[in-house]
């Protein structure tokens, strides 16, 4: 049976509350730092024996892993240099960018708030300056500030057609509110005057919600490898590496997509989505101790409610003695992590609307949850969200209405057909819920190790 | 002074070597299908050129240096590389045709971490002559092989086939410019201001590229071996990258703030940076011209003398093609190639303005620049 451990250290299970979490984020990230580099993949160039020397193994990613003291250093260095001359807009966008980086290695919503800060700074003292642009893309979508996003994309557009930053905000935002159609134009155009790994991987993702998971893993692919030609390293590549992963899971290929994963690890030490991956993996073929590792050491990485809610429950389905206590902790640090965000504990209220329903907990607040989401971000995520809420609120017949619009792109996704018919069987159609369950289990049989379980259930007891 | 200092809008292709952003959440990465930060888009610095220089060194030889990797602060120079997949090229053209005669290519090796997180790459120099050295390829008679040298080591030094030198690592970045003022200057002047003083009320006299580093290519090469003491010749840099297994030209610069100063859109700074100079005069010319022509719009304006259309034509023919001319062994800095300690700046600002406007008030660098092999001054570290 294939395994998909990888060579960087385990913490024990534990529990673990918010603080706990923290404090452990700088702990393991020690850990990961301290830990042996896996060998570089080679690269063969042929031109003649000297540089085929001296060229092999060109572009070791593994050389630019992310230092967060390296990070904080230049934080300051660029922060200072704008308190000193806040015109600088060079200054900074570079602030912004390493203000970005510490956010997505930490998880730390106070550095995407600086890094907003700074992106506004510099587009006040330079307006329309690019980087600065591309930046605040990021930074808006990251606080799930789509429409924001998409309203400082279009006006730059206008006067600069082919921006790759701006055409790549604008498709991202689109996508996240559920305006599809100009997504595609935005990442059609995008892919046309900068064809790479960028648009691939979103013209990837667009292929998914349209119900067509093997073009899909096709520009996924293409992506994963294009960002590494283009020079992509890092937390970058690895992150393509694991939409990849993700992809390959979700269409029945865990061999691959424990490759992609594993690989990502390379790219990336710290990288929280490849052990996310490789938990779902490990439990997926029923080892669940591995599967609870790889969450614990994502966990001390990026504190994520999503991934603490994930080993929840591992937790549960192990049942080993204590695991209640454990599986009980991490239902209470979910809660914390969303409360702890602040004002913005917003970009946590889908993940929490899902997670309030997966458990059968305060029906009634997921559903105002999802509800209040799909005021401003109507995607196909936002309607399955809102109706598995509702179904758990007991208001099949409102889920089914939900969940129409939900698969109105005739995305093939076992957790998306997952709901669809357990709505179906809740609403007493047993040939659509059994239609509906077949497919989720038939494009991923644990899609969900808990959710799946139920699906099997609900099947069992079909007529 | 590369556009992408000045306007951050990059190449395309610069920008799709290192556009490395992506959308939201894989399908099946998070429990909650919520949205899932995507990296950003960014452009990779390390085939961004910042500056190239030509200078005489002593009487029988010539410097010449090409700079990437704008703005690396000290808490990155110890990691900052070379793109091993990239082909970085000084081309060099002896006749006054504007096509390239001679090309100096450099390609580097992965990068190796040392024992304190210092990386370092082997290279290789090669040197192609007549057809070959037109286009961008990987050919040419291997002159070096080397090491790069880690921040905060000693500069080590590769010998060159048939006589000098080569240098490649991280520098302090020799330009000095208040880039904010100037976008300010510029700003305003593109809003059809006429008003000197608000024009120039934007510099700040710092010089916004102090305290940080750049990675340097540096050659001392034979004067012999690029058209002889006494030679009028003309320098320019290009960076190129594997695409559909062709290499393609990303990158190009040679005289500063041509690209920033002439080109407004990113769309002409994308293309600018994909021709070769040849292309230069039927693609720059109307540009230049409008240049002159808003700035001796705010001269007129303020009672102070323009050029002449005549002079402004003579000024487009003198800036284009872009290329950084050069009398090889001639001690005279810019417009006579370029040393690093010259003031192109005000030399520029005083071209453009008749002679009006005669400074950006940076008129040095940050870090003093040493007499010896590389000439540039060691990186600015934590």
């Amino acid at each position: 049976m294939t395994t998909f451990a990888v060579a960087t250290r385990r913490l024990p299970p534990r529990a673990i509350g918010i603080l706990g979490a923290m404090v452990a984020i700088a702990v393991l990230s020690q850990l990961v730092a301290a830990a042996p580099k896996p060998a570089a993949p080679r690269v063969a160039i042929a031109n003649g024996p000297a540089l085929d020397a001296g060229l092999a193994g060109a572009d070791n990613p593994s050389a630019d892993a992310p230092g967060l003291d390296r990070i904080r250093a230049d934080i300051a260095f660029w922060s200072g240099r704008v308190q000193r001359q806040p015109k600088d807009f060079v200054s900074a966008t570079e602030w912004a960018a390493v203000e970005i980086e510490l956010a997505r290695a930490t998880g730390d919503l106070a550095a995407w708030d600086l890094a907003e800060r700074a992106t506004a700074q510099a587009l006040d003292a330079n307006p329309g300056y690019g980087a600065a642009v591309g930046y605040r893309g990021t930074v808006l979508l990251a606080l799930h500030r789509f429409a924001d996003a998409r309203d400082m994309a279009r006006p730059i557009l206008v006067d600069r057609p082919n921006d790759p930053f701006a055409l790549s905000t604008l498709g991202d935002a689109s996508l996240d509110l559920g305006a599809y159609v100009d997504a595609r134009a935005a990442y059609e155009a995008l892919d046309k005057v900068a064809h790479s790994a960028a648009s691939m991987v979103r013209l990837g993702r667009l292929a998914y919600l349209d119900g067509h998971p093997d073009e899909a893993v096709r520009l996924t692919r293409q992506a994963a490898d294009a960002a590494d030609a283009e020079g992509a390293q890092g937390e970058r590549l690895a992150w393509y590496r694991c939409q990849l992963g993700a992809l390959l899971e979700s269409t029945g290929d865990p061999r691959g997509a424990g490759a992609a994963f594993s690989s990502a690890l390379v790219d990336d030490p710290r990288s929280w989505l490849a052990r996310v991956g490789l938990a779902r993996l490990e439990a997926a073929a029923g080892r669940l101790d591995d599967g609870i590792g790889h969450l614990s050491q994502a966990i001390a990485i990026v504190p994520l409610p999503d991934t603490v809610a994930r080993r929840s429950d591992l937790y549960e389905l192990r049942d080993h003695a204590g695991d209640a206590k454990l599986a009980a902790n991490d239902r209470a640090t979910v809660e914390a992590i969303a409360r702890l965000a602040g004002a913005n504990g917003v970009v946590y209220d889908r993940t929490l609307a899902v997670y309030l329903a997966n458990h059968g907990l305060e029906p009634a607040r997921a559903v105002a949850i999802a509800e209040k989401e799909l005021a401003t971000r109507t995607d196909v995520d936002g309607y399955d969200a809102y109706a598995w809420a509702l179904l758990a609120a007991g208001r099949a017949a409102d889920a089914d209405v939900a969940m129409t619009r939900a698969l109105a792109l005739g995305t093939r996704d076992a957790r998306l057909l997952y709901h669809a018919g357990m709505i179906a069987a809740a609403l007493h159609d047993g040939p659509r819920a059994r239609q509906l369950l077949t497919s989720a289990l038939g494009l991923d049989a644990t899609f969900d190790p808990l959710q799946a379980r139920r699906a099997r259930e609900t099947l069992a007891t079909l007529p | 002074m590369k556009a992408s200092r000045n306007t951050a809008t990059t190449a395309a292709l610069l920008a799709v070597a290192g556009l490395v952003a992506a959308i939201g959440a894989g399908p099946a990465l998070v429990i909650g299908a919520d949205h899932l930060d995507a990296p950003t888009v960014k452009t990779d610095k390390r085939i961004d050129i910042t500056d190239i220089y030509i200078a005489r060194r002593g009487t029988s030889r010539t410097t010449l240096i090409l700079n990437v990797n704008p703005l690396t602060s000290p808490a990155s120079a110890k990691t900052a590389a070379f793109r091993p997949s990239a082909l970085y090229e000084l081309k060099i053209d002896i006749n006054g045709d504007a096509v390239a005669d001679i090309a100096y290519r450099v390609r580097f090796g992965s990068v190796v971490t040392l024992s304190d997180g210092a990386v370092r790459q082997s290279f290789e120099i090669r040197r192609a002559t007549g057809a070959s050295a037109r286009t961008n390829e990987w050919a040419g008679t291997r002159i070096a092989l080397g090491t790069t040298t880690a921040a905060g080591r000693s500069p080590r030094v590769a010998s060159l086939v048939g006589g000098g030198a080569a240098f490649a690592g991280i520098r302090d970045d020799p330009f000095f410019f208040d880039l904010v003022g100037f976008t300010q200057f510029k700003t305003k002047l593109l809003a059809g201001s006429t008003n000197l003083s608000e024009l120039l009320g934007g510099f700040t006299g710092s010089d916004t590229f102090a305290g940080t580093n750049v990675s340097s290519i540096v050659l001392d090469v034979p004067n012999a071996a690029i058209g002889g003491t006494g030679r009028n010749i003309g320098l320019w840099a290009t960076v190129s990258i594997r695409q559909n297994a062709q290499w393609v030209q990303v990158e190009r610069m040679a005289r500063p703030a041509i690209n920033t100063v002439f080109n407004n859109t990113k769309a002409e700074k994308e293309a600018a940076n994909r021709l070769r100079p040849t292309d230069d005069r039927a693609f720059d010319h109307s540009n230049v011209i409008a240049t002159l022509d808003a700035i001796g719009n705010v001269l007129t304006a303020n009672g102070l003398s323009r050029y002449s259309p005549a002079q402004e034509e003579g000024i487009a023919n003198v800036l284009l093609p872009d290329i950084l001319t050069f009398k090889v062994g001639n001690a005279g800095g810019f417009l006579n190639g370029r040393q690093p300690a010259n003031d192109v700046i005000d030399a520029e600002l005083s071209l453009l303005t008749n002679g009006h406007i005669t400074s950006d008030g940076v008129n040095a660098n940050d870090a003093a620049f040493p007499a010896t092999f590389p000439y540039l001054a060691g990186p600015h570290l934590p």
